[in-house]
């Protein structure tokens, strides 16, 4: 039995959302950070991680997130999460993620969140462009 | 408290064959309904404690034994779940599940046993130049 992970990743105004689909492994952990360093190179220092459709993790993978979390607070940014499974989330508690990350319900909040206090940073290209 | 019900399986030490374990696990749990959310945290602890004996143990034989257990009187009460290897043994620091590495930095790695024990109610550990033995029990 194996499950890969899909990544998509959503551009918006001042903000990235990471959507993942499947099991957060050590491959899947690497995946993400592939994506998030990607995000990063191109300007986006807000990401928001969409783990809907990943309802099975383990430490190896969201070790791999802690470093991916520890590179967007070295530059600044802001990483966060949504739609966590209640274990996901107690894991997330343990593991030391929500002492440096938000974490919202669902997307639409998230993003409400995210994008409405602040100007968007600088070097995040708009949407369309 | 007697044995209702146990399942044994060997598995060998593949990515991802933790998941086999944890469904297994996850599907005796909720056939004595166990609640939903409970039945995902005991998921996550039999993969943890599978992926510890495939990444630490050294075990020879490439296998991971799991004992699935219901234990009760009239109706289930707890679900027993072991996880054996017949390696080397952990090392002292996944065995302490400390929060530090030894730079004294957050850890990124070896957080299975703490995992462990923080997500079923009773955890057991033996560990030696035998194998290790990890024996964790979650009430329904």
């Amino acid at each position: 039995m194996t499950e890969s992970l899909k990544v998509r990743v959503d551009r918006r105004d001042g903000l990235a959302v990471v959507i993942t689909e499947g099991y957060i492994n050590n491959q899947g952990g690497e995946q993400i950070a592939q994506a998030a360093n990607g995000l990063i190179e191109e300007g986006y220092r807000t990401l928001l991680l969409n783990l809907a459709g990943s309802k099975i993790v383990n430490s190896i993978g969201i070790s791999i997130l802690i470093e991916v979390l520890e590179r967007v607070l070295e530059l600044k940014g802001k990483l966060a999460f949504c739609n966590l499974t209640p274990t996901i989330q107690k894991t997330f508690h343990i593991m030391g993620l929500t002492q440096y990350a938000q974490v919202y319900p669902d997307e639409p909040t998230a993003v409400a969140e995210l994008v409405a206090p602040a100007s968007p940073p600088s070097g995040v290209p708009n949407s369309g462009s | 408290m007697r044995l209702l019900h146990q399942k044994e399986l060997v598995l060998p030490m593949l990515p991802d064959k933790e998941l086999e374990a944890g469904e297994e696990a996850s599907e005796l749990a909720a056939e004595a309904s166990m609640d939903a959310d409970r039945v995902d945290e005991l998921r996550l602890a039999v993969q943890e404690a599978f992926i510890n004996a495939s990444e630490h143990s050294g075990a020879s034989d490439g296998r991971v034994y799991v004992n699935l257990a219901l234990l009760g009187g009239e109706r289930p009460e707890l679900v027993q779940v072991t996880v054996r290897d017949t390696g080397v043994g952990f090392p002292e620091p996944v065995l302490r599940g400390t929060m530090r590495n030894e730079e004294g930095r957050p850890r990124k790695r070896g957080w299975g046993l703490t995992l462990i024990r923080r997500l079923v109610d009773e955890v057991e550990i033996e560990s030696g130049t035998h194998g290790t033995v990890v024996v964790m029990r979650k009430k329904i």
